[in-house]
């Protein structure tokens, strides 16, 4: 079974490319929660998501980012 | 071929279309006027086009709405100016197309270019030799030129010389701005959202290399020579082009299915 990170990693990959997507998911957990994403819940996932909403909305938009946003909710609600 | 690649027939195809008029028309003056004017006016028109088509696809409030405006609006410029050219130019007209393709080309690109910088994104190392190379075909492209239009207008005082230190001072501005641009393309490599990026890199790059053509002429001698025509025209094509396919890829990625 994928870890919460492989989850948010993997969608994230498929908009900033594997390398961007993996150092935005270390810079932001560690910022944001203080651990190595790697060790994240999915409750804590959830949390992250929030903290990489500008990023996401600066480079697609709001309204795709949102969707990208929702889509994620439901992949780590389904995991957890 | 995904839709991302089927964009780069739009440059592709319009340096060769280009090419096989210019060539199959040769010895035919009045069509070869009629080429030089509508082909790249054609294609700035696209290159228009794309970057509105992206701009209308973000809310009011997203940071890249009013760069991919501009973009389209300065590409708008350049269609009209490149269309009233000809034999007996409005040369006042032309100027002042020159000055707001200018104006918007430069604001929209910068807006582009710190993108990163607003999305919090980390560039690749070697960012200094990117800078440098970048300033240094700045200097060579467009500096060049523009010391040699501001004598001619200390000496002459032509009219047609201001149309070329705009021109000098924009082109020379958005290549130093290539640089931000090309690292957030590898930056973002690999990801949907690197695509826009990296045909407007393109587009950049082919515009440099159509620029080409003012540092040639100040070394050759004779009137305008038509092959450095020929050479660098299909560039300026190729570079319309990109900026359309750099707006579709970036209309493309906000439309896109995330499920």
């Amino acid at each position: 079974m994928r870890q919460p990170y492989e989850v948010v990693r993997d969608r994230l990959a498929v908009y900033l490319g594997p390398h961007t997507a993996r150092n935005a998911l270390r810079t932001f957990s560690e910022k944001t929660l203080g651990v190595s994403p790697e060790t994240i819940s999915s409750a804590q996932a959830q949390k992250l998501l929030d903290a990489l909403r500008p990023m996401l909305k600066t480079l697609v938009g709001a309204a795709q980012c949102d969707r990208i946003l929702s889509q994620l909710h439901i992949e780590l609600e389904l995991h957890s | 071929m995904t839709s991302r690649w089927r964009w780069l027939t739009v440059p592709a195809g319009g340096a060769v279309l280009y090419l096989a008029l210019r060539l199959g028309l040769d010895g035919k003056p009045e069509a070869v006027l009629w080429t030089n004017r509508l082909v790249p006016g054609a294609f700035l028109t696209l290159g228009s086009i794309g970057a509105t088509l992206a701009a209308v696809q973000f809310k009011r409030g997203d940071y890249l709405r009013p760069a991919w405006g501009l973009i389209g609006f300065g590409f708008l410029c350049i269609a009209v100016s490149r269309l009233l050219s000809g034999p007996h130019p409005p040369y006042e007209l032309r100027l002042a197309l020159t000055i707001g393709s200018n104006a918007a080309q430069i604001a929209g690109t910068w807006l582009l270019s710190r993108t990163w910088q607003v999305a919090g994104l980390e560039l690749p190392r070697g960012r200094a030799g990117v800078y440098g190379t970048a300033i240094f075909f700045a200097v060579i492209v467009a500096g060049v030129p523009l010391v040699a239009n501001i004598h001619e207008v200390v000496a002459t005082g032509r009219f047609t010389a201001w149309h070329g230190i705009v021109s000098s001072l924009g082109d020379g501005i958005t290549f130093v701005l290539l640089a931000p641009i090309t690292l957030t393309a590898i930056t973002l490599r690999g990801g949907l959202t690197g695509w826009p990026w990296v045909f407007f890199a393109a587009s950049i790059l082919c515009w440099l290399i159509y620029d080409l053509r003012d540092v040639v002429l100040l070394f050759t001698s004779g009137e305008n020579p038509q092959w450095v025509t020929i050479a660098v025209e299909p560039f300026r094509v190729a570079a319309s082009g990109f900026v359309f396919a750099a707006g579709m890829a970036q209309r493309w990625l906000a439309k896109h299915e995330t499920g």
